[in-house]
């Protein structure tokens, strides 16, 4: 005898997916897009674009929250100028509820900071990855964009963070060791059944050429090995102006908002913004919890 | 025995036919003694006296062509039920019939005695059914279909609401006026097909069996509900994906996929729901963890469409739910995610490929910018 996928519990199961294919008139609830910045790579700048982009999206309207589960280098915090009292840390130990944990920003987004209580993925165990799924959940009723920071690499922890999310941004440098790392992100997406979209962001490109050469090349190896295809965001330039600023400044977008990589940052944000009002029309999408639990029975 | 001008044989080989096969004629009906007089030795016994998948009391009459008497007999049997049919329970304990659920007759022929069934359709006897059956032989076996035949009764039930309408009006008048009383059983109304006798779904039961409708019609639009009193199987196109029964008041549901369960609440119409998903996704060879992604379908949406071409609406519906949580398309897998983590090593090719310069992998290109822009 077959087991059914938790039927008890409600958002799984073939049959809620094929219930939640509902009459356009039942009103259905509007849960927050929820986008995942990753990369295979560590320092590609996945935080630096989470942080921007939050703060450019929010400039546009939306309500946003970044959620950094960067676990042990958690440091979107430093660059939003933030110091919560609480982090991650304290919502994953049971200490304190996410809207407790969530602490607003000078910048306007929300933040859910990942704190350093947390030395590594490998102390996440299932028990943590639910309660983090129930509090993105939480989360997601109260945003229009949650923006994950995920931690890079190929643990099963991380994989879990950028399941949950509908886009995935994929950061990378044109470098090949950060290329053959985000590929190797995207063979592992490319086997999920259920697969977010990915949108590929080039960061540090020295000339407006090789951002879509980069693409260009990550795409086609992706299309003919691993059937997935990929979409191009943008790309950033190289910039000292950003390695060299110091804690306390404002992020990049608003600190200098006319140099050329703010210019590149509001490109980025207007076409993550349409890939999240797109995603907002489709109705029918399983929730995020949904999503990352399921996940976490294949763990 | 006075049974008029008929055949013995015919009859006998009939009956020996039918009392072996009444669950085939409707699911759970089983004999439980033969030949029940029920006017004195005049018209003759009424062949078998059953019981249904609810308890109740069937008495089963074969209709011979030739039987001067059937019509008689049913009205005689009709009577009978009428005067004594609650009491049946306590007068045949052995046939364990359950108390109140009123009892039936049910008329069995074959397609030569039409006319004598048409006859005793005609009559207003309540609970009477009718059927015929229509052998055929198929791969050198002999099997029949069985055909249900209307009654006047299923016409006069038709009429009940304007009859209930002007019952209300005149209780309006005189309030102290009794009204009639419902029936135990009730059924359905949404049905996929019409022309077969109506589910009897116990009243209890009756929105868990609507939710089950609901369900149905949510999984495609060729998937059809059809069957006897007592039972509805599920199908598409031709696949069984499932069946629900009627027994001792109780809605059993069993799928393809070897599930059965008791539909007591709204949890187990999903999850008998979501068995019958997991049918029609094997039926439709939709199944979703048999794919693999490089094998060339995998960007092509429309290879989702199934062996015997599943709806358009289902897919669209289908294409819309993938779309709706990104580029959803076909998996190789069940396999779980570490697995998945671990075959996410590169090649020597994907290396090589990776590796290769910038202008060999692909420059700026008018396709690229176009579907991007798209």
């Amino acid at each position: 005898m077959e087991s059914d996928l938790d039927v008890d519990r409600p958002g799984r199961g073939f049959l809620r997916r094929l219930l939640r294919r509902a009459p356009p008139e039942q009103p259905c609830r509007k849960e927050a897009i929820v986008v995942a910045f990753a990369s295979g790579k560590g320092g590609t700048g996945k935080s630096f674009l989470t942080t921007n982009l939050a703060i450019g999206l929010h400039q546009r309207g939306l309500r946003v929250a970044v959620v950094d589960c960067d676990f042990g280098l958690a440091n979107a915090h430093l660059l939003f100028g933030a110091n919560p009292r609480f982090s991650m840390q304290h919502l994953l130990g049971g200490q304190r509820t996410i809207h407790e944990v969530l602490a607003p920003t000078p910048y306007g987004p929300s933040l859910v900071a990942g704190g350093s209580g947390i030395s590594s993925l490998a102390e996440l165990g299932a028990k943590h990855m639910q309660m983090l799924a129930r509090a993105l959940s939480q989360l997601a009723d109260r945003f229009d964009v949650l923006l994950i920071d995920c931690a890079a690499g190929l643990a099963p922890q991380s994989m879990i963070t950028v399941l949950a999310a509908q886009h995935v941004v994929m950061v990378t440098n044109p470098e090949i060791a950060a290329l053959t790392d985000a590929y190797a992100v995207i063979k592992c997406l490319s086997r999920q059944i259920e697969r977010p979209s990915v949108q590929l962001a080039v960061n540090r490109v020295t000339n407006a050429q090789l951002g879509r050469a980069t693409y260009d090349r990550l795409s086609e190896v992706s299309r003919r090995f691993a059937s997935l295809p990929i979409h191009y965001l943008g790309a950033v330039p190289e910039d000292p102006a950003v390695s060299h600023r110091r804690l306390g400044q404002a992020p990049m977008l608003l600190g200098m908002p006319e140099c050329e990589t703010s210019r590149a940052l509001r490109g980025l944000v207007g076409a993550l913004e349409a890939k999240i009002l797109e995603t907002r029309a489709i109705p029918g999408a399983r929730g995020v919890e949904a999503r990352m639990l399921t996940q976490i029975r294949r763990w | 025995m006075i049974r008029g001008p008929v055949f013995p044989q015919m009859r006998d080989s009939l009956w020996s036919l039918v009392s072996s096969r009444l669950d085939s004629i409707e699911s759970g009906l089983k004999l439980v003694l033969e030949s029940l007089d029920c006017s004195d030795g005049e018209l003759g016994p009424v062949d078998g006296l059953a019981r249904d998948a609810t308890g109740g009391a069937v008495l089963v009459m074969l209709a011979v062509d030739g039987d001067a008497l059937l019509a008689a007999r049913a009205l005689s049997a009709g009577r009978f039920l009428d005067r004594v049919g609650d009491a049946l329970a306590q007068a045949i304990p052995e046939a364990n019939f359950c108390q109140g659920v009123p009892g039936r007759i049910l008329v069995i022929g074959s397609e030569s005695s039409a006319n004598a069934i048409a006859e005793v359709c005609a009559l207003p006897i309540n609970g009477l059914h009718a059927c015929t059956l229509e052998p055929f032989r198929i791969a050198g076996r002999e099997r029949f279909a069985v055909r249900w035949m209307p009654v006047a009764a299923d016409l006069a039930m038709e009429q009940a609401p304007r009859a209930d309408e002007s019952r209300e009006v005149e209780a309006a008048a005189a309030p102290s006026q009794p009204t009639s009383s419902k029936p135990e059983f009730t059924s359905s109304q949404p049905e996929f097909t019409s022309s077969q006798p109506e589910f009897i779904v116990p009243p209890a039961r009756a929105g868990l069996w609507e939710a089950t409708l609901s369900v149905c019609e949510r999984i495609d639009h060729a998937v059809m509900v059809h069957g006897d009193r007592y039972s509805r199987t599920i199908s598409w196109n031709g696949n069984v994906l499932g069946d629900v029964r009627t027994v001792g008041g109780a809605l059993v549901a069993s799928a393809a996929t070897g599930v059965v369960r008791e539909l007591r609440d709204l949890r187990d119409v999903r999850r008998f729901g979501d068995q019958l998903l997991r049918a029609f996704v094997h039926s439709a060879e939709l199944d979703i963890g048999k794919g693999h992604a490089a094998d060339g379908h995998a960007a092509d949406p429309s290879h989702h469409s199934g062996r015997n071409g599943a709806s358009a609406a289902t897919n669209g519906r289908s294409a819309a739910a993938r779309h709706a949580a990104g580029d959803r398309m076909e998996t190789p897998t069940g396999e779980s995610l570490r697995s998945s983590l671990a075959e996410s090593k590169l090649t020597p090719e994907e290396y090589s490929a990776l590796g290769e310069p910038a202008s060999v992998a692909g420059s700026i290109t008018g396709a690229s910018l176009a579907k991007d822009r798209s």
